[in-house]
């Protein structure tokens, strides 16, 4: 499939799930609430994806940007009731600086390394948040009426999913697939591979910064448990429903795992949410590793 | 008398140590046969110490079960090599290799879960090997703790000369050194992974049985092994089985001195410490023997 | 068990559909940890609250209309235990929450039910630095305060005539507040005890060697432990098996070796370890009343000793007179109604500071300090604490006599 055909059909999916949002909040209730979960999941997702399937980096560690965007959040917005638009958009550049250095710093390594030592470090965050903010974390109100911290969260998914469709869709993603498939060949080619790789790093960082910033502006809470060890794995798994490569996938994976861990709980137990959730991801990556977009697309050739 | 108890101290660690090794050693020899770190690693320690839970409850005396509960780790960990296809199984890319990790990490979430809703969550009581302990300027020695230790040197000593003069052993070295060399000289690849990786796991699983009765066992138990694993593999050199054996026993030292002095930022600064390694010298303190992707 | 899980999920998921009988039921949301290491706690929670529904329901319900209790799973992270007070409030409209059950997590809530006025009542979480205005409008606390909390380490210093003594904390704010209302309340009650050290431990840790090393290096008269888990469990095995510290008085608070299966865990670990350790509960014991409620939960549950179920019967027995002082359901006016409060039941004498925590002292609330007796091969837990309740005369482990 050409390039600008996939890309259309992409910004078709998102432009479902934007319809999907309105309803949601017409109807209101926890369906708003689930559909802002999934925004603040699913750019998370394709923030990962972008950076394994774009740039060959391996993150174990990708609650960094997350996290750290859910906290300076409430920091900002939260403790220093500074303006809540502004705090959104300064916390998700933080996270983008940190996130982004610290994946820097890590670009020698190979990707088994590389994701060793994200993982380590967002353990440190995990530990540091929980001695410094304590187990209750950061919480607050804030005078925004839910249809505002809704329509930013629409607003926010538009934006993320069309940049990374964008990207990957353009010379810019090519360049980086070559990349990923074998540094010294794209090297060879002319491609700066290290330049490359640093911008996906921060243009990753940024988006997960801003799905975290938006997760606590409309959950009202940050702690540490943002950096916990399954928050790393989870757009992991998601991209692996998805299919890994593919932004359209992601997005309806996030969609899947999100309905999963936030709608099953109120059906029956959340043991068993979870359960169902990691077999599905299992299944899927032995048996279908292209994941939910390779099944969809065999539809979409029929129509 | 504070040298003495220092002293205590540190030996206390170094006892802990020597069976975490172990686990990492494990973890190691997979890295070298498979070229990627075994993100389930932490699960089958988890498997190691619930398995002994269940077969104690079935009424077997302790040692029966842990020699079952290790025996059925390997046998699972062969399964799950063969459940992987082929590409994964034998990586050629680095790509191959990092799926297989997120493979393996599906697997270990999907396990955490089910043991999540099979035990509700609660941390299980393992039975000892021994119960009681002695003092030593104050620190507590368990003999279970010991006998822990004295058996994983055991252990350590068995593989390494399973390593060297055994045939199977001197087929995964090879391996391990040299992927195409050693499979055109006949040795059969998907075989030695397997091989290698279940007793990779099971190594993981005895630490388990031995540790589990002291600290006990419960679903999140898995994660917190895999970062420790992975901390000694950083301090010996992943893929380095000997290297293990010292990064165990530093990660034991450093572990007990600092949660005595400094409790609350133990954890943050091993994890700093650890990265700061990787960065640098992502080899480890004793060097890397094997160089993979 | 999976099956017993899978039937439990199905359970509650009937349940909270099932509906009521003729008038439209009050709705009680109740948000406690119903899988997980805590679940055991969390249904306890659960019991005694449909303990005090079921009564109330049969004399009449509440203004006429029967009570329903709606229970969600808080599970193991604040972020389920947000999206179960979403559930609750915006899916099923709860005016009234009983819970949660973690401080983190009813931090984590508080500003979102304040902003839906939503009347909450806390029957386990015992922070008092969140029961300040604006947010504290709605939230009433029934089950143990952090002042009571060190109320019992004031009273068993003062009991086995400590001169030093050691804290050790799991690392949550409760346990940090605990030491410094301990230290304030010393001098208050007249008690000249000296703290030698104080450590806090990660929740999840469960090697307390070091710990235990340095107790036994220190020696102090009476050690002091605030863990609320599976981790005073570990603890507290590792402490009696060292020959030094199993004969230094210690007293853990909020333990759930209260409950007899954890007892006999440990004692089958270190036989008769477990004779002689002292534990602070934190609920009261009131004669007569706590008896009866006891055999209630043994005839419906099979136990016959809680932590979490005695405050849950009261929250939900004091709301109801509440609501049926007030006239009505609107929140504000069940709030006001809430602070005359004078109530006496299973968990204690409930009445209401200006902060809405229940008052601390003698004749109010104030915890009970049991003490392990191993006889015959059975555990007692004997009360030693307060005097007016006490059955026992407390013994020092070290010289198996009495205290003077």
């Amino acid at each position: 499939m050409r390039s600008s055909e996939r890309a259309r059909n992409e910004l078709m999916i998102v432009a479902a799930l934007v319809i999907l949002g309105i309803a949601a909040f017409v109807v209101g209730g926890y369906f708003e609430y689930i559909m802002m979960y999934f925004f603040a999941y699913s750019i998370f997702a394709l923030s990962w994806d972008l950076l394994y399937s774009y740039s060959g980096q391996l993150s174990l560690g990708h609650a960094i940007p997350f996290g750290v965007g859910a906290f300076m959040l409430a920091i900002l917005a939260g403790m220093l009731r500074l303006n809540p638009l502004a705090s959104f958009a300064a916390a998700s550049l933080v996270a983008a600086l940190v996130g982004g250095s610290l994946g820097t710093s890590t670009l020698r390594l190979r990707p088994a390394y590389q994701g060793v030592a994200l993982l380590v470090l967002s353990q440190v965050l995990y530990w540091f948040t929980l001695y410094r903010f304590g187990d209750e974390g950061i919480s607050f109100t804030l005078d925004v009426p839910l249809w505002g911290v809704y329509a930013t969260g629409v607003a926010t998914f538009i934006v993320a999913s069309i940049i990374v469709i964008y990207i990957t869709n353009s010379n810019i993603g090519l360049r980086l697939t070559a990349i990923k498939d074998d540094n010294a060949a794209a090297m060879a080619v002319g491609i700066d591979v290290v330049r490359y790789k640093i911008f996906v790093q921060f243009l990753s960082n940024f988006i997960a910064g801003l799905g975290g910033s938006f997760y606590v502006l409309f959950t009202l809470d940050a702690n540490y448990s943002v950096f916990s060890i399954t928050n790393s794995f989870f757009p992991i798994a998601i991209s692996v429903l998805g299919g890994m490569g593919s932004p359209g996938g992601v997005l309806i994976g996030g969609l899947l795992l999100t309905a999963l861990t936030t709608f099953l709980p109120a059906l029956t137990s959340l043991a068993a949410s979870y359960l169902i959730y990691a077999v599905m991801v299992f299944i899927f990556l032995r048996f279908y590793p292209r994941g939910l977009q390779n099944l969809l697309s065999k539809v979409e050739i029929k129509i | 008398m504070h040298v003495a108890f220092i002293f205590s101290l540190a030996l206390s660690g170094i006892e802990y140590g020597l069976v975490l090794g172990l686990m990492a050693a494990g973890l190691s020899l997979i890295y070298g046969v498979m070229g990627n770190v075994n993100t389930a690693h932490g699960t089958f320690y988890m498997l190691g110490g619930f398995l002994l839970f269940l077969l104690s409850i079935a009424g077997l005396p302790t040692p029966a079960a842990i020699a079952i509960a290790v025996a059925a780790s390997f046998a699972l960990g062969i399964a799950v090599i063969f459940a992987l296809p082929a590409n994964l199984r034998i990586a050629v890319s680095s790509d191959d290799a990092n799926l297989t990790m997120i493979t393996m990490l599906m697997l270990a979430i999907a396990v955490e879960y089910l043991l999540d809703v099979l035990t509700g969550g609660v941390t299980l009581p393992v039975p000892s090997l021994a119960i009681g302990s002695f003092t030593l300027s104050h620190v507590a020695f368990t003999y279970q703790s010991i006998i822990a230790a004295v058996m994983s040197a055991a252990v350590y000593a068995a593989l390494a000369a399973f390593l060297r003069y055994s045939k199977i052993g001197k087929a995964i070295r090879a391996y391990s050194q040299n992927q195409e060399l050693a499979e055109a000289l006949g040795v059969e690849g998907s075989k030695i992974v397997a091989l290698a990786f279940g007793i990779g796991v099971a190594l993981a699983a005895l630490s388990g049985t031995l540790l589990t009765p002291i600290y006990g066992v419960n679903s999140s138990s898995g994660w917190d092994m895999l970062v420790i694993a992975f901390i000694i593999v950083t301090l010996g050199g992943l893929g380095s089985i000997f290297g293990s054996l010292i990064g165990g026993m530093i990660y034991g030292i450093g572990y007990s001195l600092l949660s005595y002095y400094m409790p609350t930022y133990t954890y943050i600064i091993l994890l700093v410490i650890i990265y700061v390694i990787i960065i640098l010298k992502p080899t480890g303190i004793m060097g890397e023997i094997v160089e993979k992707f | 068990m999976a099956i017993i899980a899978a039937a439990a999920g199905g359970a509650y998921a009937y349940y909270n559909s099932a509906t009521s009988a003729s008038r439209a039921p009050i709705l009680i949301g109740l948000e406690a940890p119903l899988s997980g290491s805590y679940a055991p706690s969390g249904e306890q929670v659960l019991q005694g609250a449909e303990l005090a529904v079921a009564q109330v329901n049969s004399q009449g319900g509440v203004l006429g209309h029967p009570l329903k209790i709606i229970a969600q799973d808080e599970g193991p992270t604040t972020s389920t235990a947000i999206q179960a007070a979403q559930i609750l409030v915006e899916q099923d409209h709860v005016q009234f929450l009983i819970g949660p059950y973690w401080s983190g997590d009813v931090a984590a809530v508080m500003p979102y039910l304040y902003q839906h006025k939503v009347l909450e009542i806390l029957t386990v979480s015992a922070v008092d630095s969140f029961m300040k205005p604006p947010y504290n409008a709605y939230t009433f606390r029934v089950g143990e305060d952090d002042h009571q909390n060190a109320l019992l380490a004031v009273a068993f210093l003062n009991m086995t005539h400590a001169r030093t003594f050691v804290y050790l904390g799991e690392d949550y704010l409760w346990t940090h507040e605990v030491y410094n209302f301990t230290l304030q309340m010393l001098p208050q009650y007249g008690v000249s005890a000296t703290l030698l050290w104080a450590a806090y431990y990660p929740g999840s840790a469960t090697d307390y060697s070091s710990a235990i090393a340095k107790i036994a290096a220190t020696h102090p008269d009476a050690v002091l432990v605030y863990m609320s888990g599976e981790n005073s469990i570990d603890f507290i095995k590792q402490y009696v098996s060292n020959p030094t510290t199993r004969n230094i008085p210690v007293l853990l608070v909020d333990t759930p070796l209260i409950l007899p299966s954890y007892a006999q865990s440990v004692q089958a670990a270190i036989p008769g370890g477990i004779n002689y350790v002292f534990i602070g509960a934190p609920t009261d014991y009131v004669p007569g009343v706590t008896d009866k409620f006891f055999a209630l939960t043994q005839k419906e549950y099979g136990y016959s000793a809680s932590i979490f179920a005695p405050d849950a019967y009261d929250a939900v027995m004091i709301l109801a007179q509440a609501i049926q002082r007030a006239g009505t359901l609107n929140t504000t006016a069940v709030a006001q109604a809430m602070m005359v409060t004078n109530y006496t039941g299973p968990g204690g004498h409930v009445v209401f500071t200006p902060q809405h925590t229940p008052v601390v002292g003698y004749g109010y609330k104030t915890g009970t300090i049991y003490q392990v007796v191993i006889q015959n091969g059975a555990i007692y837990y004997e009360r030693v604490w307060p005097p007016y309740v006490a059955n026992f005369t407390a013994v020092n482990p070290a010289t198996g006599q009495p205290y003077q």
